[in-house]
């Protein structure tokens, strides 16, 4: 009769420390911590508009705004400079590995020329890193471009610090 | 023998030839006599209905409108201002009745007072600036053989936040009201040629910008042009068929010339450069616009189809933004300055480029319909507003756009412009979608 | 001589006549009318200040009665603006030639160029009129390359001002005897159709007008 309570607090601790394995086996299959951001090139200054991205739900991380630099430009210019190049290169491969991910390329003018000279400028900027972009291999469908000339500029000033905030190919998720 | 009553016959005719008693009248012109001065006298006004409008009124709408021609140099007699060095006085008597206004104009020559004109003009009460404005105008008329611009409206664009509207208003700012309410942004506005109508550039389709058409009067939008792409810089032709503009749907700016319902576009330039911001001769046979093939923006002409493109000018840097004055003489044009943009204008042949503005930034100059003056946007006072020059070396005068900041204006044709109608009937490409 | 031909040589010079005179009166050539009003412009200073005083007559004309409009709810009354004399900026203009002619010269216009006006009709002084015809034709007028300095050349040209202000009948009417300076006088004619409007007191259906075109290089 004694050995009735031995037998079970054997069974006990068998089934606890079963169960304990167990935990601990799916802790270890818990999701690792997300893998850090693509290492941000030194640009001039950040893109400073909100993000409008949703989180994707499920196990992946969302893409953000923030996870893309704008390119920018020369005065008069829609020629890729070097760090507009490193800029879409990141953005390249972001976008072959998140094949979910489309996007809106915004060109974009300073105030130094006309309105309409500049919606045109603006558009072979957008159009210049979207072929760079198709070049390295991200689909011409993933990417639109839309020109907004010098109407929507993105620093207020009257100077070269903010003439070239303003000179640029901007990413817009969509 | 035969010839002595030939000679006397010579001397018969000489004889009534000698000139009979001259009397010398000596003029006395100061001032170098370009501009005819003037002498505004009040209307003669009885007794008016209450909420009537002013004979007051009348007489300060009159006197703006006569200086503000550049034909004249302007006293009014109710500021107590003496009649020195006038050459004609203006006047006549002001009448409300029944809802209705009469004006009898009268210009007579100083100090003899002999009538030069004498017009009655009537009409609704609640339009009694026109008639005003109709009598500034024939006035005008009388004295330089054209007609003044005093019932001219003008279009333009106004800042609201992020965002730019439409608007329109009279030259004189009565009347200022937008055109849209679209919350988005809206550029290059272009008049019809009897105006009527106005064309524009605007992205309240949420991608590209695309042409749309509305009635200067108020009302509906008509889309005109949504290609893929860029659809920008509207300009109507002079016989109103037509709307050249720049479309980007092939894979570059280029210009192209619709039918006014936006159908059937023409190609017109093929190059790789950015053309854009096309502008009619008065004649329809040639366009200005500006390209950049040469390396940066400058202004050319091409043939109506196409042909014979030739650079305006080689006097001026960076040039951009032609507009060609409807007396079909000159082209004015915008050249980039350190401070932002000058205005220029010269010979259609590129001949004689002169500066005709600078100060701050000066952008989009537009004719005024009698080629007289240039309409334009400045910020030479910190927010940009609406300016007209002359073309004399005078300061240019501001616009009252009613408080506004005021951008890419344009200049309706005269009332009596007798341009062939423009289609009406634009109809609407986009059905679902909002008005 | 027979008689027979005198009698029918002074037929064919009396017919002569009559023709030449029927001719003459529909197109006058020098002077229809029996008064000319020469009018010759002149440089401010050169006489004393000529506007006349007005005639008590026309003083009273002048005064505005001041009438108070009636109750005007709803309608602002917009205050005059007292305007600010308009100052004329030193502008450049063609410099007044310094001369020792006895011609009075004008301003408008290029440097060198004078002249007078004279107006086939009777009674016409609207002076206004006459200076706006002188200014665009003079602003229309340019010197002609290669004349020599110093003699003055002079031509005049005639021509009608319609109603509306249409220019007809241009005619060179005295020439300098230089080819280039007439038809650089004509043309500055020419260029300046159409005229303004005659005024509406001048009961005419045109008029002819006399423009004397002298110019002395400078």
């Amino acid at each position: 009769m004694r050995k009735a309570p031995v037998l079970l607090v054997v069974l006990v601790v068998g089934l606890a420390a079963l169960l304990a394995a167990g935990c601990a086996k799916k802790a270890k299959e818990a999701p690792p911590t997300p893998p850090p951001a693509p290492p941000v090139v030194q640009s001039p200054t950040p893109s400073t508009t909100p993000s409008t991205t949703p989180e994707t739900p499920g196990s992946e991380p969302a893409v953000t705004k923030g996870d893309f630099t704008d390119a920018f430009f020369d005065l008069d210019s829609y020629t890729l400079r070097d760090d507009a190049r490193a800029a879409l290169d990141l953005a390249a491969k972001l976008l072959r590995d998140k094949p979910d991910v489309n996007i809106t390329l915004e060109g974009h003018c300073d105030e130094r020329g006309t309105v309409e000279y500049n919606q045109a400028l603006g558009e072979k900027r957008a159009n210049a890193a979207r072929d760079y972009l198709v070049a390295a291999g991200v689909p011409a469908a993933r990417v639109q471009t839309l020109s907004y000339g010098k109407e929507r500029p993105f620093a207020e000033g009257h100077d070269e610090s903010a003439w070239a905030q303003n000179r640029r190919a901007h990413f817009v998720l969509r | 023998m035969r010839r002595l009553p030939l000679i006397v016959l010579l001397a018969a005719l000489a004889a009534p030839g000698a000139r009979a008693q001259t009397r010398e009248v000596r003029i006395d012109i100061a001032g170098g006599g370009r501009r005819t001065q003037l002498y505004c006298e009040a209307l003669v006004a009885g007794r008016l209905p209450a909420g009537a409008p002013a004979a007051r009124q009348a007489d300060e709408v009159l006197a703006g409108d006569l200086e503000q021609s550049a034909v004249f140099l302007v006293a009014r007699a109710w500021s107590g201002q003496p009649p020195f060095d006038v050459q004609a006085v203006t006047g006549g008597r002001w009448k409300v009745a029944g809802g209705q206004v009469t004006l009898e104009g009268e210009v007579r020559d100083f100090p003899a007072r002999r009538p030069i004109l004498s017009k009655v003009y009537r009409g609704p009460a609640a339009d009694w600036r026109s008639l005003v404005h109709q009598f500034a105008d024939d006035i005008v008329l009388q004295f330089t053989g054209e007609s003044g611009v005093a019932r001219t409206r003008i279009a333009f664009i106004a800042p609201a936040g992020r965002n730019k509207e439409l608007w329109v208003m009279d030259l004189d700012g009565a009347g200022a009201r937008a055109l849209t309410a679209d919350r988005s942004i809206a550029l290059s506005p272009s008049w019809s040629p009897d105006g009527s109508l106005l064309a524009f550039s605007t992205y309240r389709d949420g991608g590209s910008p695309h042409l749309y058409v509305v009635p200067a009067a108020g009302g509906k939008l008509f889309q005109v042009s949504a290609r893929p792409g860029l659809n920008t810089s509207p300009a109507y032709s002079p016989d109103g068929r037509e709307i050249a503009c720049t479309l980007s749907k092939d894979g570059n700016s280029e210009i192209y010339v619709l039918d006014a319902r936006g159908g059937l576009p023409r190609r017109l330039t093929d190059n790789r450069a950015i053309d854009t911001s096309p502008s009619w001769s008065p004649t329809g046979r040639e366009i200005a616009f500006t390209s950049d093939r040469s390396g940066s923006p400058q202004v050319h002409v091409m043939d109506r189809d196409g042909g014979n493109v030739r650079r305006l000018t080689y006097d001026v840097n960076y040039t951009d933004s032609p507009a060609w004055s409807p007396r079909g003489d000159l082209i004015a044009f915008v050249s980039r300055t350190s401070a932002g943009f000058d205005v220029y204008v010269c010979g259609t042949d590129g001949a004689n480029a002169r500066l005709v503005v600078s100060g701050g930034s000066n952008e989009n100059p537009r004719w005024s319909p009698d080629g007289r003056h240039l309409v334009f946007a400045s910020n030479r006072e910190g927010a940009y507003a609406l300016y007209v020059s002359d073309l004399d070396g005078r300061s240019p005068r501001k616009l009252d756009t009613g408080g506004h900041a005021a951008m890419s204006p344009s200049w309706s044709p005269s009332p009596h412009s007798s341009a062939a109608a423009v289609p009406t009937d634009v109809p609407n490409s986009n059905p679902g979608g909002r008005p | 001589m027979t008689r027979s031909a005198l009698a029918g040589s002074a037929m064919v010079h009396v017919a002569f006549l009559a023709v030449i005179f029927a001719v003459r009166q529909s197109e006058p050539l020098i002077v229809p009318g029996p008064d000319v009003v020469q009018v010759a412009l002149v440089e401010p200073g050169a006489m004393p200040r000529g506007v006349p005083s007005p005639t008590p007559a026309e003083k009273a004309a002048m005064k505005v009665p001041d009438i108070q409009p009636e109750n005007v709810e709803g309608v602002k009354l917009v205050p005059p603006r007292k305007p600010a004399r308009p100052t004329e900026p030193a502008r450049e203009e063609a410099a007044p030639p310094s001369s020792g002619s006895s011609l009075p010269y004008a301003r408008v216009g290029s440097a060198g160029l004078s002249g007078g006006l004279a107006v086939d009709a009777r009674d016409f002084e609207f002076t206004y009129y006459l200076m706006l015809i002188r200014n665009k034709v003079a602003q229309n007028w340019a010197p002609p390359a290669g004349l020599e300095g110093g003699r003055p050349v002079h031509a005049v040209v005639y021509f009608r001002v319609g109603r509306g202000g249409g220019v007809s009948a241009i005619r060179l009417e005295s020439g300098s005897g230089i080819d280039f300076f007439d038809r650089a006088s004509l043309r500055a004619v020419t260029l300046s159709d159409p005229l303004p409007p005659l005024p509406l007191g001048f009961p005419g259906s045109d008029l002819g007008i006399h423009f004397g075109f002298e110019y002395a290089r400078p």
